[in-house]
């Protein structure tokens, strides 16, 4: 048994997990609502757009309209990063508390653990974080690993 | 004939906003929640283009992908996934299963139309 199976420790990190989870799925049902309204907003944008050219709305008008419409579609795909996002935390924490109760704390293995908490935050921003705080030398193998192609938010690749 | 897109997401408002996204520039949609579903869809139906994400419950993208590959008529289909994810080796993952193309969300309305244009 670990020196910390007889500590709340691995519960406090199952509860953390848990209220993460908890935390991410709560807001689905007004964001799906949201999304909806947004969604219908677009459609109805590109019909007023489409409209304007009978003279009957101004073009400039409509097209702002548009403009604003897909300004909310991009904002509105928050949700789905922030669910990602907790998804890798609580990930994260299961690890380590797996790692916590597996045996002594001092024959953790702590490069394996932080190479595979470190594969679970697959955004290179969390990556980029993790190394910030963990440190560049904690998980030699996969900082070997050229991260200088890794893509930013919103880019295209075609292979 | 309006060309069809199969969008694939565990997520109902992404779903939602690559729909809304796809119908204003005239194309027909249709929704799949996972690769599981997008798979048998797909057995069954001819898309012009698939855009979907990577990780989902039963079926992730990468696998979905794979296997859609082994479809004779989507041997060739467009297949552009749509993720968080952003790092090197996922994508490498994506191309190797034989991926068309690789977008980070979010996504802009506007480029994501422009890609189609080009890959289809």
């Amino acid at each position: 048994m670990s020196e910390l199976g007889n500590t709340p420790v691995p519960a406090l990190l199952e509860l953390a997990a848990s209220q993460l989870e908890v935390a991410a799925h709560t807001t689905d049902a007004q964001v799906e609502t949201l999304a909806s309204s947004i969604a219908a907003l677009v459609t109805l944008s590109v019909e007023l757009q489409a409209a304007s050219g009978s003279g009957t709305v101004p073009g400039a008008l409509a097209h702002k309209i548009v403009e604003q419409a897909q300004t909310a579609l991009v904002a509105m795909q928050f949700h789905d990063q922030l669910v990602q996002r907790v998804a890798h935390v609580r990930d994260a924490l299961t690890e380590l508390n797996e790692a916590l109760s597996g045996g002594p704390v001092e024959e953790v293995d702590w490069a394996t653990v932080l190479a595979g908490i470190r594969f679970r935050y697959s955004m290179e921003d969390e990556r980029l974080q993790f190394d910030r705080i963990i440190g560049s030398t904690a998980c030699p193998d996969v900082n070997a690993h050229d991260n200088t192609h890794d893509s930013l938010r919103g880019s295209v690749e075609l292979f | 004939m309006a060309r069809m897109i199969m969008t694939v997401d565990d997520s109902t408002s992404m779903r939602q906003m690559v729909k809304a996204t796809l119908l204003s520039a005239g194309y027909d949609v249709v929704e799949a929640s996972d690769g599981q579903e997008a798979l048998e869809y797909a057995r069954e139906n001819p898309v012009d283009l698939v855009i979907t994400d990577v990780n989902m419950p039963r079926m992730d993208g990468i696998t979905l992908v794979s296997e859609l590959r082994l479809l004779p008529s989507y041997r060739l289909t467009p297949v552009l996934l749509l993720t968080t994810e952003s790092t090197m080796e996922k994508k490498m993952e994506g191309k190797k299963a034989g991926a068309t193309g690789w977008i980070v969300k979010p996504f802009n309305p506007a480029q994501l139309l422009a890609t189609l244009a080009r890959v289809l």
